[in-house]
């Protein structure tokens, strides 16, 4: 069964993605632009679970929810540490 | 399983607390610009941390009272990334044609510098023969100077005559395109004489915004 709020999410945050994509590149955010857009796709593959568990499978699909969620939060991290890090590096 | 959740709701919570801890330790006062965007991507860093922390504490069985707000949460999240990096975006932009415009300034105010102390005279005449343009030295050999009134540049009412003591005019060298070293000789109104030398350059054709031409003078020895 489908929540209409996890419908809705996942089709922003798909909406986003190559709004994101695009917006990075012209940034011209070099160093963890990559790992951001991977970071932004574990947010996606979570949003996916989230609906897939009520369909079949629901403790797994629970299980790979949250850690897609987690993984996500891993690489946002190691993108942003790349990113802050090189320009903390520049500046000094 | 529970545990797993638990885990899994410690770490998305504590790596999205780190990305947001990172984003705000760097500032970006060497941008010039507000920190805003980094702001609002560290806002949705937390929406996530939230989520985390939610899912603990309705796994560990403490409370499932912040569940409700979840979705809320998650709704956020991708359109405050968007935000945040339209914003900087913009940002970045508007700093470079800040960076652009002072670099014009710059350069405008060398070659006029440039123009103004040069000993030559340098006017620029429309095609149809009226002054646009003249440099210091012009105005002190041509006695140009700017009408009060309407804010033209008008030159005394002297006479000029060319080597064979013809009737001369400024306009008349206009018809005299990529010419040096025209001699002539100006009488001003209170008869003081001045033996000049114009050497003529045409600017664009006639039928430009530019047109006319770029006169330059000097005294004859």
């Amino acid at each position: 069964m489908v929540q209409p709020s996890e419908a809705v999410t996942l089709l922003v945050t798909l909406m986003a993605l190559p709004i994101v994509v695009s917006a990075l590149r012209r940034i011209g955010m070099s160093t963890g632009r990559r790992l951001f857009v991977a970071a932004f796709c574990c947010v996606i593959a979570g949003q996916i679970f989230t609906i897939l568990e009520g369909f079949a499978y629901p403790d797994l699909f629970n299980l790979l929810e949250h850690y897609s969620y987690s993984a996500a939060g891993i690489v946002f991290a190691t993108s942003v540490l790349l990113q802050t890090g090189s320009k903390i590096g520049s500046a000094r | 399983m529970n545990q797993a959740l638990v885990i899994a709701g410690t770490i998305t919570a504590a790596a999205f607390v780190a990305a947001a801890i990172s984003l705000l330790a760097y500032i970006p006062r060497k941008w010039g610009g507000s920190s805003a965007p980094m702001l609002i991507l560290a806002a949705a860093f937390m929406l996530e941390a939230f989520i985390g922390f939610s899912n603990v504490l309705q796994y560990a069985g403490v409370t499932g009272a912040l569940d409700l707000f979840e979705d809320f949460a998650e709704i956020l999240f991708a359109p405050l990334v968007v935000f945040s990096l339209f914003a900087t975006e913009v940002q970045l932009r508007l700093r470079e044609q800040e960076r652009a415009s002072r670099v014009v300034q710059s350069e405008h105010d060398m070659l006029l510098s440039i123009v103004d102390t040069t000993p030559s005279g340098i006017l620029i005449v429309a095609p149809g023969g009226h002054i646009t343009f003249a440099n210091e030295a012009a105005r002190s050999m041509l006695g140009v100077a700017e009408d009060e009134g309407t804010g033209r540049l008008t030159a005394e009412a002297w006479e000029m005559t060319d080597e064979s003591g013809a009737a001369s005019s400024l306009g008349e060298l206009l018809d005299a395109p990529e010419a040096t070293g025209l001699k002539r000789a100006i009488v001003f109104p209170d008869g003081k004489r001045s033996a000049l030398i114009f050497s003529v350059t045409t600017m664009g054709d006639h039928s430009s915004e530019l047109g006319g031409a770029v006169v330059a003078v000097e005294r004859a020895l």
